[in-house]
């Protein structure tokens, strides 16, 4: 259930809590009520401060979102390519990259974090560099201690601190000039030893000024990173500090992490999302938002980044005037300017002084009567009037065509995401009391999959708007290539329409009884799978034939897992 | 009053002040205001060849409250052409910002101010004209400084 990465990600003492953890969100919600025992106290102990009881349950209900999101995927062999992460896995995320870097290169835990956060935790690029320009040019990069010949790396495991004082027993610090008992110095793993007073003012200052990831050593040109073990020494006076310290270090995995981005949800949900490497995914969290991980916009594939954010600032600029002047006024023939009919007979004369037929938008001259336009006579030149019309009024045709069908397809995916909840909640509860055991993943998983093609459908039409006509590509396809891509393109998204409506009233009835007639099932199952083919065909066209022909620009999308 | 000031002082800075009194670095007078033992005023000499010789340049040096855990403030108050001062007499030196180490002193501060005067550092200027000068035409640019040493920093 959980995805395969994860579990080999947790090493040797977690292993216990996750394997635990992942039963309880294996067993879904039958165990929820059972969380306030044995079970829900595994999540207490590797918990944080919170209530423990509606942490569980929360971790339960997160975990057992991400199974039926897994679930969903067709097959379910292949990964996401994303993880969720929360407060809880935040910390087992970032101890996992820490031990994985501390047992590949042979160093502490310690050492291991503070390279990670100098190398905004990109573990390869770390563990390259280690390879390719030696541990000493790296270690002094990162502030840390420079072994000399064979001692350890370990080394900045400071030696006991009353090591380092004089034999007299006290200290001169170097920086209030106070004579102090060595008892009340502590020396950092860089050998430079200064009294505790000083040191906390020092950290007091750095935490506050928000260095806390990378404090170094109070001596001149010295540089090298003040070693955790004096840190908690020295602040231990000072926990609301000490506290601020070591959540900026936690927090460091997420904000200097170029494969974690914070949830765009608003309010924050609390989550942040991971992805295994390849950043063009669009990730769902566990609040329920779906975003696109590079541009953090709304799932936008097969569209560009850049794409959908022209489409974006095209629809949203001005969609109100757009659809009144849309539904009540019509293009000047002449000038394009949008003329409205303000009373009279349907001879309408734009201020630019052309007149036109209101009925079909054709240039007439002006004689005319209540009735009839001499020399005019619609419907008989309609297969004209396309090819007439300016390159701007078509253009906004052809923006109106494509606009339409998108906000269409997006109308149903708000519909949709409505009817999903509760028949989610509905399957939940069908699980739940039944007798006989029910298995419901077969309608989940189609809703799933109706999910994510709805969403390609609706994002090819501004895909469409953009790939077939219209400035953006102009150079790079011929009129006929345009033709040809653009009913390649038609044909594969019709057959996915249709499809996605078959499957849409399969699962409506599937839903409305949550029958388990086993004919109507294999019909769901069938067309779920021919959808998710019919996805990774669209996507083989769109990358293969369409954007790898592309010369002005690298595009890159996120492509459905089917 | 100052006597009351000096008991809340840092002795760390009482100390720092008793030695720039007692043993001033060469080149370098510093002495803290009666007002304020924190603000000192500074006078720093012109090093011998140096465009600045003979020129004695007046400066202001503030502890903050921080210190020496942050940097003291130091601001040139006498008018000096060099790539490293603004118009305002302020002064880029890493020491002074993200280089800043506790363990330094008043004293280290002022002596790097120093040295920065014989070796202006044109490639990472504060005073963007002052620096494309000095980088196009150096000796002209030693000239200006000269003269306003002469016109600005001679009693």
């Amino acid at each position: 259930m959980s995805p395969g990465s994860v579990r080999m990600r947790d090493a040797d003492e977690d292993s216990l809590a996750v394997s635990e953890e992942e039963e309880e969100a294996m067993s879904g919600s039958q165990e929820e009520a059972e969380d306030e025992d044995g079970s829900g106290g595994s999540y207490a102990a590797t918990g944080s401060d919170s209530d423990p009881a509606t942490n569980s349950e929360d971790a339960t209900s997160e975990e057992a979102d991400l199974g039926v999101l897994e679930g969903g995927e067709a097959g379910g062999s292949r990964a996401l390519g994303y993880r969720v992460i929360d407060s809880e896995s935040l910390k087992r995320l970032q101890r996992d990259a820490i031990n994985d870097v501390a047992a590949i290169w042979g160093c502490t835990p310690a050492i291991a974090k503070t390279l990670l956060m100098c190398y905004m935790w990109d573990k390869e690029r770390l563990l390259n560099d280690l390879g390719d320009k030696g541990q000493d040019a790296v270690f002094r990069a990162a502030g840390l201690v420079v072994s000399d010949g064979g001692a350890e790396a370990g080394s900045s495991q400071p030696a006991p601190a009353e090591a380092a004082p004089s034999s007299s027993g006290t200290i001169t610090c170097g920086v209030c000039m106070c004579e102090t008992p060595a008892a009340q110095c502590s020396t950092n793993s860089c050998g430079h030893a200064f009294c505790d007073d000083c040191w906390q003012g020092h950290l007091s200052v750095q935490i506050g000024e928000g260095k806390a990831r990378h404090v170094v050593c109070m001596s001149f040109k010295c540089g090298v990173v003040c070693d955790e073990t004096l840190v908690s020494k020295v602040m231990k006076g000072d926990p609301t500090l000490l506290e601020k310290y070591s959540q900026s270090h936690l927090q460091s995995y997420l904000e200097d992490n170029a494969r974690v981005a914070f949830c765009p949800s608003v309010p924050w949900c609390g989550h942040a999302i991971e992805v295994d490497g390849d950043p063009y995914v669009e990730p769902e969290c566990a609040c329920g938002l779906a975003f696109c991980f590079k541009c953090a916009g709304a799932p936008h594939s097969p569209c560009t980044c850049k794409m959908w954010d022209m489409w974006e600032e095209k629809v949203n600029g001005d969609s109100e005037t757009r659809n009144w002047l849309a539904a009540n006024t019509k293009p000047c023939p002449k000038c394009t300017k949008p003329v409205e009919k303000n009373g009279g007979c349907n001879l309408v004369v734009c201020k630019c002084g052309q007149p036109f037929c209101w009925l079909c938008g054709q240039g007439t001259g002006m004689q005319h009567t209540w009735t009839s336009i001499a020399n005019h006579s619609c419907g008989r030149f309609k297969d004209e009037l396309d090819a007439r019309m300016s390159e701007a009024a078509r253009n906004h045709k052809r923006y109106m065509f494509y606009f339409e069908r998108f906000k269409n397809h997006a109308d149903s995916i708000r519909k949709e995401k409505a009817n999903r909840a509760k028949l989610l909640a509905r399957i939940a509860a069908s699980e739940h009391d039944g007798v006989e055991a029910r298995d419901y993943g077969w309608l989940v998983g189609a809703l799933d999959q109706l999910r994510t093609a709805r969403r390609v459908l609706c994002n090819s039409y501004a895909f469409a708007y953009f790939f077939f006509g219209g400035a953006m590509f102009a150079d790079d396809f011929t009129e006929e290539q345009n033709e040809v891509n653009r009913n390649l393109f038609e044909d594969n998204q019709e057959m996915l329409a249709q499809e996605v409506e078959r499957l849409s009233g399969l699962a409506d009835r599937a839903g409305e009884t949550l029958s388990l007639d086993s004919e109507l099932r294999y019909a769901v199952i069938n067309s779920s799978t021919n959808i998710a083919t019919r996805i990774t065909n669209f996507f083989r066209l769109i990358e293969e034939d369409l954007y790898a022909r592309v010369t002005s620009l690298s595009a890159q999308i996120a492509v459905p897992r089917a | 009053m100052a006597a009351a000031q000096a008991a809340q002082l840092p002795r760390r800075i009482i100390k720092e002040t008793q030695r720039l009194l007692s043993e001033p670095a060469p080149g370098i007078s510093a002495s803290p205001s009666e007002e304020n033992l924190r603000y000192f005023n500074v006078m720093i000499l012109g090093p011998s060849a140096s465009p600045y010789e003979g020129g004695a340049f007046k400066l202001e040096l503030f502890l903050p409250e921080d210190y020496p855990m942050a940097p003291p403030k130091v601001r040139f108050l006498t008018k000096i052409y060099h790539p490293n001062v603004d118009k305002l007499g302020r002064i880029c030196l890493d020491i002074l910002k993200d280089k800043w180490s506790p363990a330094l002193q008043i004293r280290t501060v002022l002596l790097s101010i120093q040295a920065l005067m014989s070796a202006p550092n044109p490639d990472d200027p504060l005073a963007e004209n002052v620096a494309k000068h000095w980088k196009d035409n150096e000796q002209e640019a030693i000239a200006t400084a000269k003269e306003w040493t002469r016109l600005y920093a001679t009693m």
